[in-house]
């Protein structure tokens, strides 16, 4: 296991450098002027551009600026605004909230999803089945701006139920709606995982086995079905939560949330290169480390998988 | 279907299991498919009773029935009786069949690798029926399962209620089985196919072990299979299974000497014999008919090279040949009396 | 070890519906050729049966036939401004009314099809090309290449999908002063989702290749010393076509909506393209005077990709034996 956890540490190393470089080049090696239209209507003064060129290296080859940044970036400094403030300050201003939506967001997807998907799972073809398909359907074709727009105007500011824009440090009350509005998609795809799962889980021969022994329903589907059918629903809501964080850009949009996609959006516009690269590292390194550890995850939950 | 001789020992009251003319059909969008039209069978505390067929004959289902395990939909009962020791179970309540299950009658199935549950330890889920119906603690319920282990000679028990079915190999995963239909000490074992997936060594030795088990616990055992060679050493009595009916039963030296079946006779003829070496194997013409659509007058009529008109008009009756025997075949008494 | 990374979101459903596809099939056709066209032939069977593809072939039709003749449908030109019309209500005239600057909504909700469609359609081509011959390539090598070529392909996984769009549209859009050609647009727009979506498609192509070089038939041909090529053609290739197909479906719904998101966010299609998100996005500021600028494109964005999901639903379920 140890070997296992190691091996994919080392493999994350090129894929963390590859991803970050992209955005690195992307960012700050366009052809042209990287001054050009950074400092409002104005060129920006001689001193500033000397500045920024001594802090970033700009005069070396773009690979060799970027590693440099990457060894700043390793000892936690994330480099600063044109304005001055520093990046880590932001991020740290940022993130928690990002968090908390995407706990929110989390939760609520893995609990209706999973009761939705058990529910129509056990109960068989009927009504319920079919509206949490169409459910599903309706979710998965819906782009996320139009659920939060729609859920804005119908509970914000028609039926005056919630805040149609959060405050800046959220409840999770607060939260409640826009985790919502994050989370749908996954919400439908955790349904559709969890109820093809027990359909197949329901006929396998483990579980007539355990209605052999004459165990009560109550345990054969609560504890053989459904740790069996819990298996990829967990390890898809691990991988989410990287996911959730990157993609809450346009949900922090709608809700005007101050978190790390309202940050990286108002940093591209104004064409803040470090804080843009500062939080997308961030967020490939949480997605990556995340993804590894729904791997690990996967060992501790499923026996019969080995790593070595 | 017929009043049959009762001989195979025991009065219909205290017989163990009885198995009455049962009816089952699978119904699906496509149609209905008669599964079991009309299957009896019995069986006595201490004695082996074989179910033998080939797949699609209804043996498992029969056996799902009994056991109250059918999947439903699309498994309906639509007739018949089944009583364990005289107490009718069609009409007893869920509840009380979950209560027989496991603590009077078990099973034991094909390919034990599926029918374990595969994220939990073998020991878990024995030590689960101790747990859940016998309200031990989890302590001393693993304890127990240790002891089941070591009682079906899983070398080294202890460590091995630890482990995971697929670190076990094929046989001792079937052992594991056996020990978790036995852990409330049942007096019904129905083993499905136990030996089917195993390697041929290992079949003697499982077939071994459940014998000596029934023996030293006097339990009944309904053996499914559809291998004449295991059948032989330790099944005393036989039915002979075919398009959802018992077609032929008999106790199993006697079936063995003389088939009263052209089935029973086709099964034993596809068994190689070293005697018959340089001899084509025989083999059973065509295939089992389809459920959805059996044939008029004898279902085996199209496979049977003795077929003739009245094997295509009419349902042969399962009667009476003396000594237990009984067969569905018109020509039954011509077949037991040849020489 | 197991590809749990699978889960990509926002076509991440796609990816897996797509994924399930290649594990029925694999069990499905261990046969040759006549298995697949039994699989094609007993799919299309069951497809016609199946109210959610006939719905949804409907909708995708009519939509087809929109996006190339808009002017079948629409006499106005979309882009025409009456101001003083501008937020009418619908009416007998105009039957969505009229937005902000006085343009009539239903022209613009009919010609805005066509950029959702063309989207749709070319990034979902470039993303199956693309991630369809390095999944073969990758899949059928194996080894030191499959190692490579999976790595790179997590490098662009590992981008948030909307965040990814976001920074390298914004870097196409700082190189161009004044106002961009409509086909630049596009391009641009098709080329973003192309270069963040192809190794989804990559996997699903990868794991069926993985299952089809497995199959007996296969290593026969190789010992009868088949080509390379000849192998992958004749023999994986079809293979890998189920659950691609289902994937390309399902995604083309889902880029339909990325491309609405990203326009919505104003990074995507601009003036002079008629587009959905476009129309969402400025609804925004006039939604309580005038709900109907959101209500419709909001609609047909939905039914739109609806139909796609729908379509891709049901062939998945056409597909899969399992579901029967």
């Amino acid at each position: 296991m140890g070997r296992y956890i190691l091996r994919r540490l080392l493999q994350l190393i090129p894929v963390f450098i590859g991803t970050t470089f992209i955005i690195y080049a992307l960012v700050w090696a366009l052809p042209g002027n990287p001054f050009a239209g950074k400092c409002g209507a104005r060129s920006c003064p001689q001193a500033y551009i000397d500045k920024m060129t001594e802090q970033y290296n700009l005069n070396e080859p773009v690979i060799v600026q970027y590693f440099l940044y990457l060894g700043k970036l390793l000892t936690g400094n994330f480099g600063e605004t044109y304005s001055g403030t520093e990046v880590g300050t932001l991020i740290q201003n940022a993130y928690p909230v990002t968090v908390k939506l995407a706990l929110v967001a989390l939760i609520i997807e893995g609990v209706i999803g999973i009761a939705a998907g058990v529910l129509t799972a056990l109960r068989g073809k009927g009504f319920l089945d079919n509206l949490v398909l169409a459910s599903t359907l309706v979710l998965i074709s819906v782009p996320v701006f139009v659920t939060g727009f729609i859920l804005q105007i119908v509970l914000g500011v028609q039926l005056e139920w919630i805040q149609p824009s959060v405050g800046s440090d959220p409840t999770i009350g607060e939260l409640f709606v826009p985790g919502f509005v994050l989370g749908s998609l996954s919400m439908a795809y955790i349904a559709r995982l969890s109820r093809t799962a027990m359909m197949e889980n329901k006929r396998a021969d483990y579980i007539r086995t355990a209605t052999a022994k004459g165990l009560a329903p109550r345990r054969v589907v609560g504890i053989h079905m459904l740790r069996n059918s819990l298996i990829p629903v967990i390890t898809f809501i691990g991988t989410d939560f990287g996911a959730l964080m990157g993609g809450a850009i346009v949900t922090e949009g709608v809700f005007n949330i101050h978190g790390i996609g309202g940050l990286i959006f108002e940093a591209i516009m104004q064409q803040e290169g470090t804080t843009v690269t500062g939080v997308v590292t961030l967020l490939v390194i949480v997605y990556l480390l995340m993804n590894l550890l729904v791997d690990i995850l996967y060992a501790a939950l499923d026996p019969r998988i080995r790593y070595d | 279907m017929s009043a049959v001789d009762n001989r195979g020992g025991g009065s219909p009251e205290s017989r163990l299991l009885e198995v009455e003319d049962l009816h089952v059909e699978f119904r699906s969008k496509d149609g209905t498919a008669n599964v079991l039209n009309g299957v009896s069978y019995h069986v006595d505390a201490g004695e082996t009773l074989a179910v033998l067929g080939e797949s699609g004959s209804g043996k498992s289902v029969t056996a799902q029935t009994v056991m109250g395990i059918l999947d439903t939909p699309p498994g309906f009962v639509t007739g018949g009786s089944i009583r364990y020791r005289g107490e009718e179970m069609l009409t007893a309540g869920e509840e009380r069949r979950r209560e027989l299950r496991g603590e009077n009658m078990a099973m034991i199935f094909q390919d034990a690798l599926s029918a374990l549950n595969p994220v939990f330890t073998v020991g878990f889920q024995i030590a689960e029926q101790f747990r859940f119906r016998r309200g031990m603690s989890r302590k001393d319920a693993m304890a127990k399962a240790a002891e089941m282990l070591d009682m079906v000679k899983i070398p080294n028990a202890k460590q091995r209620v630890k482990e995971f079915p697929h670190q076990f190999s094929g046989g001792m995963r079937q052992r594991v089985m056996i020990a978790m239909s036995l852990a409330l000490d049942p007096d019904l074992l129905i083993a499905d196919e136990p030996t089917t997936a195993l390697d041929v060594t290992v079949q003697a030795q499982i077939m071994d072990l459940l014998d000596e088990l029934r023996r030293e616990r006097g339990m009944g055992l309904i053996l499914i299979t559809h291998d004449l060679g295991v059948v032989a050493e330790v099944a005393d009595r036989i039915s002979v299974m075919y398009a959802g009916r018992v077609v032929e039963k008999a106790d199993a030296h006697s079936l063995y000497k003389q088939p009263g079946h052209p089935y029973t006779e086709g099964l034993m003829e596809s068994i190689p014999r070293l005697d018959m070496k340089g001899h084509e194997l025989a083999s059973i013409q065509g295939l089992p008919p389809t459920l959805t659509n059996i044939p008029p007058g004898c279902p085996f009529h199209p496979r049977c090279h003795r077929a003739e008109d009245a094997c295509r008009e009419k349902v042969p009756e399962f009667h009476d040949l003396g000594l237990g025997r009984a067969s569905a075949c018109h020509f039954a008494e011509e077949l037991i009396s040849r020489d | 070890m197991t590809d749990t990374g699978e889960a990509q979101r926002s076509i991440g459903s796609a990816g897996a519906a797509a994924q399930a596809t290649v594990e029925a099939q694999d069990k499905a056709s261990s046969t040759k050729t006549e298995k697949q066209r039994g699989l094609w032939g007993d799919a299309w069977r069951d497809l016609r049966r199946r109210p959610l593809f006939i719905v949804a072939s409907a909708i995708i039709l009519f939509l087809l036939v929109m996006s190339v003749f808009p002017g079948l449908f629409a006499s106005t030109d979309p882009n025409v401004q009456i101001l003083d019309k501008a937020r009418d209500d619908p009416s007998a005239e105009a039957w969505f009314g009229y937005d902000h600057l006085g343009r009539d909504i239903y022209a613009r909700v009919v010609y805005g099809a066509r950029a959702s469609i063309i989207v749709g359609v070319l990034s979902t081509v470039l993303v199956v090309l693309l991630g369809s011959v390095v999944g073969v390539i990758t899949g059928y090598a194996g080894g030191k290449t499959d190692s490579f070529l999976s790595r790179f392909a997590e490098i662009f996984l590992g981008l948030p999908f909307v965040l990814g769009a976001i920074v390298i549209l914004s870097v196409f859009n700082a190189g161009v002063a004044g106002t961009p050609s409509s086909t630049r647009i596009m391009t641009q727009v098709i080329v973003t989702i192309g270069v963040l979506a192809w190794p989804i498609c990559m996997r699903i192509m990868r794991s069926a290749a993985i299952a089809a070089k497995q199959q007996d038939y296969v290593k026969a041909a190789k010992a009868l010393g088949a080509s390379h090529s000849r192998i992958i053609f004749k023999h994986v290739l079809p293979n890998c076509l189920a659950p691609v197909m289902v994937y390309a479906t399902i995604a083309l719904g889902g880029f339909i909506g990325l491309e609405a998101t990203l326009s919505y966010l104003g990074l995507g299609l601009k003036y002079p393209v008629v587009s959905w998100g476009m129309m969402i996005s400025v609804s925004q500021q006039y939604i309580v005077s005038t709900p109907h600028m959101l209500v419709f494109p909001a609609l047909f964005l939905i039914v739109t990709v609806l139909a796609f999901v729908m379509l891709g639903d049901a062939v998945r379920d056409a597909l899969d034996p399992k579901q029967k």
